[in-house]
């Protein structure tokens, strides 16, 4: 034998060494720089390939599948304008994570979904996402006229509401990116709400009685938004 | 790195891109009803000059045409109006004159024409800008009711005045009708504009 392949060795150590070196360089890496160098060598000495190079690689794909961070997890949380949402997180790479799930609002149930960009990992990573939610038409109608300070006179108009969000949010995420992490965003959120029915208002216009009819207002804009989350890699 | 700076960037040139202020909220109410009771409408031949639509005119009492002014204090009824940061689009639908209930008239067939006009500057009546106008159809039953159709293509939010709209109803009477009171609903569109950013 006049020489080893690099590649072996290189397998051999990464797969066996408990150096702190060693494990630090995971294997799929080691194999297939040693496989490049290995072609190099022969290359400059005029020779064939080694034998085994396509095993090895083969071998290196198969440790880089096993050593992905994993694919699917859970993040729960709140925040404004969602309420609480629970959400399965799909990451296709680790700089991109898709969620989606249902929320609740203590009035209805929606759903929403989104994507997480995270442009590099650190104990305390940075985030930039977008989301999207619908809740669905509730009865809103029991929040009128006691303590949580909605006039009794919408009333009529909270039979049927709905409203939709898109919001965009930087944040942080504080944690691991393999186990667990806790998730802090902010940024803004467009919502419209819709409101159906008709509410009639008396009023007095300089001591002159009159009133009022409002039919199906819709109100819509922007405002400042937050959530936080814990999210748990499976 | 870069990555995040690209998309910082896009980010930041999307806002920037919108014409509308970063925070904003907008209402808008498809239909927006605010009645005013207990309208005196002068009888058709009254004496009283001001009751008259065009009382310089050379014959101000043939056809009997009668005129009222109206002050709408929409900021009154919607508080809203008044606010500051505020910008806002109403469009007139209709306005609608519906015979009180006791009256010495039991109904508006004497009402031939209606026009409804809004009066930028009451002391000068040429201002004024035709906004709904009516004219009974021939052979149509007595009603109680009368419904002016409004000219939706008209923006009457630049004529309101501390959120007030001076409004004229002119009624040309087609026989002798006595003094009656009305309730006077005017059906409106609404958007509102809030920079509420601004109040920040």
């Amino acid at each position: 034998m006049r020489w080893v392949p690099a590649a072996v060795v290189s397998a051999a150590v990464a797969l066996t060494a408990n150096g702190a070196a060693a494990a630090e360089q995971p294997a799929d890496e080691v194999i297939t720089r040693g496989v490049a160098q290995d072609a190099a060598d022969a290359k400059d000495a005029a020779m064939p390939p080694p034998p085994g190079a396509a095993e090895d690689l083969a071998r290196a794909g198969e440790l880089r599948k096993e050593r992905r961070p994993p694919a699917w997890g859970l993040l729960v949380g709140g925040g404004f304008p969602e309420g609480l949402a629970a959400s399965v997180v799909f990451r296709p790479v680790s700089e991109v994570r898709l969620f989606a799930g249902p929320i609740w609002n203590y009035v209805g149930w929606g759903v929403q979904g989104g994507v997480t960009l995270v442009p590099w990992h650190m104990g305390i990573s940075p985030t930039l996402s977008l989301s999207a939610g619908r809740y669905f038409s509730a009865d809103a109608s029991f929040l009128a006229g006691n303590s949580s300070g909605v006039p009794d006179e919408v009333k009529p108009l909270l039979g049927s509401v709905s409203y939709d969000f898109v919001a965009g949010h930087v944040g942080v995420e504080i944690g691991t990116r393999d186990a667990f992490a806790i998730t802090v965003d902010a940024g803004l959120s467009y919502v419209t709400f819709v409101a159906r029915g008709t509410t009639t208002t008396a009023v007095d216009v300089n001591g002159t009685p009159a009133t009022v009819q409002f039919t199906d207002p819709h109100l819509r804009g922007t405002m400042p938004s937050v959530k936080v989350g814990i999210q748990l890699w499976f | 790195m870069r990555r995040a700076s690209l998309l910082a960037a896009l980010a930041l040139a999307t806002l920037a891109g919108c014409d509308r202020p970063l925070l904003f909220a907008e209402l808008e109410v498809p239909s927006l009803r605010a009645t005013m009771p207990g309208q005196l409408f002068p009888a058709s031949d009254t004496s009283d000059p001001q009751d008259w639509c065009d009382p310089y005119g050379p014959n101000p009492g043939d056809p009997p045409c009668i005129q009222l002014t109206i002050d709408y204090d929409l900021g009154g009824m919607v508080p809203i109006l008044n606010e500051p940061n505020v910008t806002y689009n109403l469009w007139l639908q209709e306005v609608g004159i519906t015979l009180a209930t006791t009256q010495a008239t039991t109904d508006l067939s004497g009402v031939q024409q209606v026009t409804i006009s809004v009066v930028p500057d009451p002391a000068d009546l040429a201002s004024a800008i035709v906004v709904a106008s009516y004219v009974q159809p021939q052979g149509a039953p007595p009603a109680q009711t009368v419904t002016v159709g409004g000219n939706s293509n008209i923006d009457l939010g630049p004529y309101l005045q501390a959120g007030r709209l001076p409004v004229r109803a002119e009624l040309v009477l087609r026989s002798g009708t006595p003094e009656f009171t009305a309730d006077v609903t005017a059906g409106f569109s609404l958007f509102v504009k809030l920079d509420w950013g601004g109040l920040l």
